[in-house]
């Protein structure tokens, strides 16, 4: 028997477009299984988020673990988008937010078009386990020009900073700038600098294991280059010096400073500490005067010297520049022309209580 | 028995067919709406296009037609099957990206469906946006996500143009010339890209062939009303094309008045004798007005600051100032002189038509676009011929042509530097051109039969 015979019947028994289209019709089932399966809308789903609770950090990383994600999705906390989507599996994926306020927050999940699952509340930034403070930095306001160096006086409110303690004379405008890991001052054109002295409400954070004060994410220390808000707006402080709200007392401290003839023959009275920087606010010690130089050998002397310090009193301890201050310790004394180190031999005998300033 | 069994099978087949070609286009409906109601519409448009045809031209228009849309459709197929299966698409050229995404997220905004704060951010963004990314998310709205169904749609849009502007050229020019600007406008490699890509370049030829037939029927309707209609037409698809690509209104009104203008003087010898006597004289006293000259330096500075802005992008460029001045382009924009303005004008018409120079194809896709550029130079080549015999042919039609192309031509020579920009943007003048360089070539050929039957005649008679 013919498979397809004079009448274009299929062996005999069907017609040979029936069976064709039959078989197409019969092929579309496995077709549309197929297609279903490879098609199929695989919705992709948040199912956690480590760490759930966490305290604000500049940089937050965290593991956000779910079904079907793809390397092209994002996610965000609330309105804030994390900065990337690092995809491990389709399980789990890498996130992390810069500069996350505490909150509570949904967790959000984003494909190319549009948000595919969220977890409400599932992320808590809580407020720092460390309690806020108070912090003394010395700098200079930068950037001024004569009208808004005249803005910046002692009392001057710093909306959720902080405020100004005390205010120096305006000079030339200057920033300290590192150059690899040097520090290098360069002028500022056209611009005025105001010396002041900054009371900082600052957080307490943990990095690494270091406590560090913390305002609007930028580490309160020296060269450390801060915008704080001013009536001018944003306006460039950059800190000299760091200390401790603890009151500063005027007392007197005498050393016993060892050195070359040559070196310790430069000290006078009147020459000042400002601990390496050129901020009159900066000021440490004075010296109020200065005994013979005792030449001890042909290259060695030493020489008595009575300072007029500016310390703090904390917990029963003296501090000589934010350093405990102890009969025996040493000292560095450090201007413009020299630089020395004595020993303590008198802890201070009188105070003067003048507040913090 | 026998009679009897065949319109049976044939009742049978027919029942089949159909319920296996409901549940085809079900399937493929489910699997991509808007590729389904786009091929209906091009199957409609085909079917319009084709009326009136003969026997013999039909089976050639339906081929080729056939033969452009099965190309296409393999490209966006094989697009889809390469994708890599960790992006949410695939796409030809990445500025797609900007319209596929983005379309999708002002769509989702305008249905208040949460879209990642970024993409909030970016579907606003002033780069990049036009009138055709709304379109897009409106048809996504109706149709919806569309990654790849958006390729077909603009294929559509395209061949529809493409479609039109035959009917239009086929009319004047006849059935051989309209086939050669058919197949070159659907069978050159980087209009086959374009014309599949989701960017606006499709849509833009479909609304520039609108505006062609509005602005001839400007000239042809008899009515008045009917001429009041198409210049509505022209301004209204003069706008349309503005808000795609800066530059619309002006190519649609300079090309129509223009068009208009420059086939009244040639329509008598008169006019045109007398318009050569006093456009010099014109021209003079124009010129010699402080103001004009101001201006007309002003634009022109304008132009170079602006071709000088594509050379500094990424990729190949050609100069056409001072190598010196690309790097100071304030001097360029405020004290560029008459002198140097005027060399780069002379140079920007030639970087137009010569670029990108064969002899320095720095790449492999430009290696790749040298066959393409030496068809571009033969078409250049052909183009003034073909302007010749079309002014004989059907003034109003060819003079709409050179105005719009010069239109097209001018905006693109002046600001251009960039090679990749300039193919693409110069392939917005082909949809006027290639009518022209193909009557130019239909006419080269006769010419030469012609002569070879004189000469053949000649050789007889001398034996």
């Amino acid at each position: 028997m013919a498979i397809v015979d004079s009448r274009g019947r299929l062996f005999g028994r069907f017609n040979l477009l029936d069976a064709v289209l039959l078989a197409m019709v019969a092929g579309l089932i496995p077709l549309g299984y197929a297609a279903y399966v490879l098609f199929r809308e695989q919705p992709p789903r948040l199912v956690s988020v480590t760490p759930s609770r966490t305290e604000p950090a500049p940089e937050l990383r965290m593991t956000v673990i779910g079904e079907n994600f793809r390397p092209y999705m994002r996610v965000s906390a609330g309105s804030q988008q994390a900065k990337d989507f690092v995809f491990k599996s389709t399980t789990e994926a890498a996130v992390w937010f810069e500069h996350l306020p505490p909150g509570e927050y949904d967790v959000i999940l984003y494909d190319q078009a549009q948000e595919r699952s969220r977890l409400p509340g599932a992320l808590s930034v809580g407020p720092s386990s460390l309690p806020p403070t108070e912090i003394i930095a010395i700098g200079s306001f930068g950037n001024l020009d004569a009208a808004g160096a005249a803005t910046i006086t002692a009392g001057l409110q710093l909306p959720g900073v902080g405020e100004v303690v005390a205010v120096g004379k305006s000079t030339a405008g200057e920033t300290k700038v590192f150059a690899g890991p040097n520090l290098v001052i360069v002028p500022v054109e056209n611009a005025l600098q105001v010396p002041a002295v900054v009371l900082l409400r600052c957080q307490v954070r943990s990095q690494q294991g270091h406590p560090h004060c913390v305002v609007n994410d930028a580490t309160v220390a020296p060269t450390a280059l801060m915008t704080l808000p001013t009536p001018l707006g944003k306006t460039p402080f950059q800190i000299d010096q760091v200390r401790s709200p603890h009151p500063l007392v005027a007392a007197q401290v005498e050393l016993r400073v060892s050195g070359g003839p040559s070196v310790l023959a430069l000290i006078a009275a009147g020459d000042v500490d400002l601990g390496g920087t050129s901020n009159p606010l900066a000021l440490i010690a004075r010296v109020a005067s200065a005994g013979p130089v005792r030449r001890l050998s042909e290259t060695s002397a030493e020489i008595d010297i009575r300072l007029s310090a500016r310390l703090q009193r904390v917990a029963g301890e003296w501090l000589y520049n934010s350093t405990p201050l102890r009969a025996g310790a040493g000292v560095v004394f450090r201007t413009s022309k020299y630089e020395v180190q004595g020993v303590v031999t008198q802890l201070p005998t009188a105070t003067d209580e003048r507040g913090r300033q | 028995m026998t009679t009897m069994a065949m319109p049976m099978a044939n009742h049978r087949t027919w029942t089949i067919a159909t319920v296996a070609a409901g549940l085809t286009l079900g399937f493929a409906y489910t699997l991509s709406p808007l590729t389904v109601l786009s091929l209906g519409v091009l199957a409609w448009a085909m079917r319009a296009a084709s009326r009136g045809l003969s026997e013999g031209e039909r089976r050639w228009f339906w081929s080729l037609i056939a033969a452009a849309v099965a190309l296409r459709l393999a490209a966006i197929a094989a697009l889809f099957l390469t994708a890599d299966p960790s992006q949410p698409f695939a796409s030809f050229f990445g500025d797609e990206e900007l319209y596929k995404f983005r379309t999708v997220w002002i769509r989702n905004l305008a249905q208040q469906i949460p879209i990642a704060p970024s993409d909030a951010i970016y579907s606003v963004d002033a780069v990049g946006r036009n009138a055709y990314m709304y379109a897009l998310a409106l048809v996504q709205a109706v149709a919806g996500d569309a990654p790849y169904g958006l390729h077909v749609m603009n294929m559509t849009l395209y061949v529809c143009g493409v479609l039109a502007l035959y009917r239009l050229a086929r009319a004047s020019y006849g059935t051989a010339v309209s086939f050669a600007g058919v197949i070159a406008l659907l069978f050159l490699p980087s209009l086959i890209f374009w014309s599949i890509s989701v960017l606006k370049e499709p849509v833009n030829v479909l609304m520039l062939a609108g505006e062609l037939m509005c602005a001839v029927a400007i000239v042809r309707a008899p009515r008045v009303w009917q001429k009041a209609l198409a210049a509505a037409g022209v301004v209204l698809l003069g706008m349309a094309m503005d808000s795609l690509r800066a530059g619309g209104l002006l190519t649609a009104a300079l090309g129509t008045v223009g068009g208009i203008s420059l086939a009244f003087v040639l329509a008598r010898g008169r006019r045109l004798a007398g318009v050569l006597v006093a456009a010099p004289i014109a021209i003079a006293i124009v010129a010699s007005s402080a103001a004009v000259q101001d201006r007309v330096l002003s634009n022109l500075r304008y132009g170079a600051h602006y071709h000088a802005g594509h050379v500094l992008t990424p990729g190949y460029s050609y100069l056409l100032l001072e190598p010196r001045h690309y790097f100071n382009r304030a001097y360029i924009l405020n004290h560029m002189p008459p002198v140097e303005a005027g060399r780069f004008t002379v140079k920007a018409a030639w970087g137009y038509f010569a670029q990108p120079l064969p002899w320095q194809a720095q790449s492999r896709a430009l290696l790749a676009y040298l066959p393409e550029q030496i068809v571009w130079y033969v078409m250049a080549l052909l183009l003034p011929l073909g302007i010749v015999v079309g002014m004989r042919r059907d003034r109003a039609l060819t003079s709409m042509l050179v105005m719009h192309a010069a239109g097209a031509m001018v905006l693109v020579a002046m600001t251009s530097g960039n090679i990749g920009t300039l193919i693409r943007h110069r392939s917005l003048a082909f949809p006027y051109l290639v009518w022209l360089s193909a009557l130019g070539g239909h006419e080269l050929v006769r010419l030469v039969v012609d002569r070879h039957g004189r000469e053949g005649s000649g050789l007889d008679g001398d034996r």
